[in-house]
């Protein structure tokens, strides 16, 4: 069934690219005309207002100048205040050519820019997005029309992660081996928790990643034990080499995607992280009752799965089974397990620091609990609700408007 | 001082000729300002010239309108200057001047100087008129306008202003400010707009500020406007 609907999706997308190649767009130029930043006028202070001020009628009788004089037709206009510009949109007379219309009137002095009405198309997309449970339940798509986790900083401490993989070249910032002196080596489990993070969007090939945009250091402090295997080992030297450097780069997020013993020195290595407001996300390890370390450590983000057994921790709950991901090389498959929930969550972090880069860690959780604000906070664990977490932090209509806004109080916009 | 700014504005229009333009015509059933009437409760026409050079900053304009002072029907020429910095989409600054006289036995010219800011759509400025109406003391003026899209072409607006008479106001026996208050509703159907509003002012009368108004001028008033931009 999921492999039909990913054929249905790829058909969608090879129909949608045949009908916008069917579409034919008529010469037409965009010309933009400066706004003045609001200030006083004759009349203000005796019968004139802002909001119908009226210098607007002057920018369009310099537009119809323009058009007369080049030869053009006015046929609309649209006010672009965050740019400071009106635009004019002007259709080119047959027998005119495009590029020298566009030269003259970027020339002219009284046009801010010119530039060809230029036919654009959607693209491939992502064929595996629709299986994605990120895609559906946590709206990914609209999230990320609000926030993709720019200039935000991810550690992967992991095994290692394969850039060869279509959806992950240029994704990784940094990579850097601290389990032996040998080199770097793309393996499983790594590059399965990298494609969910950041997977790039849009790129025709595979998924999206939570925080596509997102910068990810791929430190790789498990090795992988059996070829064709994802599990994989580490150890605590390996991983405080790794939180280490993490730190070094001053990272906004550590994700943690393995479970152990509490060890001391890590747990320091962690409250340093912690006191810095980095954000660690650790994946509860269902077959130990306190979800294991560095899950159960204070401060920590532990994410269980929705089908792990229930457990003592305050863990909030995320999307564990089939999940599509990137494989190293060119492929990508099915995956389950906690492992890859924290790395949802890890991901859904970005996308909210990337929105508030200064946040607090109670500030993070008021978010996270968005949606079980309204006496449902003593539950746990607790789903999360990305659609309602970004809603607050950004304080901007997401998802579904009525639904997210219900119960957050926040105006709809 | 009006023949400086004048020139001042010939050169500056000389100096670009690709600015932006705007004219504007008013008929209202009141000329109120800050709180007074200037057309002694009767309608005014006004005519008002505004030029803008954006990718400078720069602006100047004029108006000239029907006045009734003293009561005798005059005119007034009021011309202005100044430059706006937008600090970003929804934040700017600015500062100018404005001088104004009056047609008539009396010319009441004064000059005064201005800075402000607008956020979105709330302005604010503070005026200062050393010889406010030719009346030998300086003025101070704080205003705060805001305005409000409603549904379609509809807007409501508000304003309110604070004014503080320097000098001797003993021998009047009353104080020395002045606040005055605006708010009424918009209906812009370019290049035409329709305003309605309710006005009133409080405080000092208008023989303490210097005002030229006629005796009896009412504090309180609905005024009607239409304009037209081209």
């Amino acid at each position: 069934m999921k492999y039909l609907r990913a054929i249905a999706a790829a058909l969608c997308v090879v129909g949608c690219l045949a009908a916008h190649a069917q579409t034919q767009a008529p010469p037409q130029v965009l010309v933009m005309l400066r706004v003045a930043a609001p200030h006083l006028r004759a009349a203000d202070g005796y019968d004139a207002g802002y909001t119908a001020a009226p210098d607007e009628t002057a920018r369009l009788r310099i537009a119809r100048q323009l058009a007369h004089q080049y030869g053009l037709q006015l046929v609309d206009n649209w006010p672009m205040p965050a740019l400071g510009v009106d635009c004019f949109v002007m259709r080119i007379a047959s027998g005119q050519s495009t590029g020298d219309i566009t030269r003259a009137l970027s020339n002219d002095a009284r046009v801010e820019s010119a530039e060809p009405r230029q036919a654009f198309h959607t693209l491939g997309g992502d064929p595996l997005y629709a299986l994605q449970p990120t895609a559906t339940r946590w709206h990914l798509a609209e999230l990320h029309a609000l926030t993709t986790g720019r200039n935000i900083t991810v550690a992967e401490i992991d095994s290692g992660v394969d850039t060869a993989n279509p959806d992950l070249t240029g994704q990784v910032v940094e990579r850097q081996n601290f389990v032996d002196d040998g080199g770097y080596r793309p393996e499983l489990h790594g590059t399965e928790v990298a494609g969910i993070i950041v997977a790039r969007e849009g790129n025709g090939v595979g998924i999206a990643g939570v925080a596509p945009q997102a910068r990810l250091l791929a430190l790789r402090a498990c090795w992988q034990l059996a070829d064709g295997d994802a599990a994989s080992a580490c150890d605590s030297f390996t991983l405080a080499k790794a939180l280490q450097y993490a730190l070094e780069k001053r990272v906004q997020i550590i994700n943690l995607s393995l479970s152990g013993p509490s060890d001391h020195l890590l747990q320091r290595l962690l409250d340093v992280a912690l006191s810095r407001h980095v954000t660690v996300v650790g994946a509860v390890d269902a077959s130990v009752a306190d979800g294991g370390f560095p899950a159960s450590y204070p401060g920590t983000l532990a994410v269980a799965g929705e089908h792990a057994q229930a457990h003592g921790t305050d863990a909030w709950i995320a999307p564990d089974e089939d999940i599509p991901t990137t494989l190293p090389g060119a492929r990508w498959n099915m995956v389950n397990g906690t492992s890859f929930a924290a790395a949802e969550v890890s991901g859904l972090v970005a996308l909210l620091r990337a929105l508030s880069p200064d946040m607090t860690p109670t500030t993070l959780h008021d978010a996270l609990a968005a949606r079980t604000a309204l006496g449902l906070a003593s539950m746990r664990p607790m789903a999360i609700d990305a659609c309602a977490a970004v809603a607050q932090v950004s304080r901007r209509c997401t998802c579904d408007c009525v639904t997210a806004h219900a119960s957050l109080g926040v105006p709809r916009r | 001082m009006f023949r400086i700014v004048v020139v001042a504005l010939v050169v500056l229009f000389a100096a670009q000729a690709h600015a932006q333009m705007t004219g504007s015509a008013t008929l209202a059933s009141d000329y109120r300002f800050r709180g007074t009437s200037l057309s002694n409760d009767q309608p005014s026409a006004q005519l008002a010239l505004d030029y803008d050079w954006p990718s400078s900053g720069w602006y100047a304009g004029g108006m000239m309108a029907s006045v009734r002072l003293d009561p005798e029907n005059a005119a007034q020429l009021l011309v202005y200057g100044g430059y706006v910095h937008r600090f970003s989409t929804d934040f700017s600054v600015e500062g100018g001047v404005r001088y104004t006289r009056f047609t008539g036995s009396e010319s009441y010219a004064y000059a005064e100087t201005y800075a402000g800011f607008a956020y979105r759509q709330l302005v604010g400025r503070v005026y200062y008129a050393p010889n406010y109406f030719s009346n030998g003391y300086p003025v101070w003026y704080a205003e705060l306008n805001d305005s409000h899209t409603l549904s379609g072409h509809w807007y409501a607006f508000a304003h309110a202003g604070y004014l503080r008479r320097s000098g001797d106001v003993s021998d009047y026996h009353v104080s020395r400010f002045r606040s005055d208050f605006q708010v009424g509703i918009g209906l812009s159907l370019q290049p035409c707009n329709v305003r309605l509003s309710w006005n009133t002012s409080h405080g000092a009368p208008d023989a303490v500020v210097g005002y030229p108004s006629a005796a009896g001028a009412t504090r309180n008033a609905w005024v009607l406007s239409i304009s037209y931009a081209w």
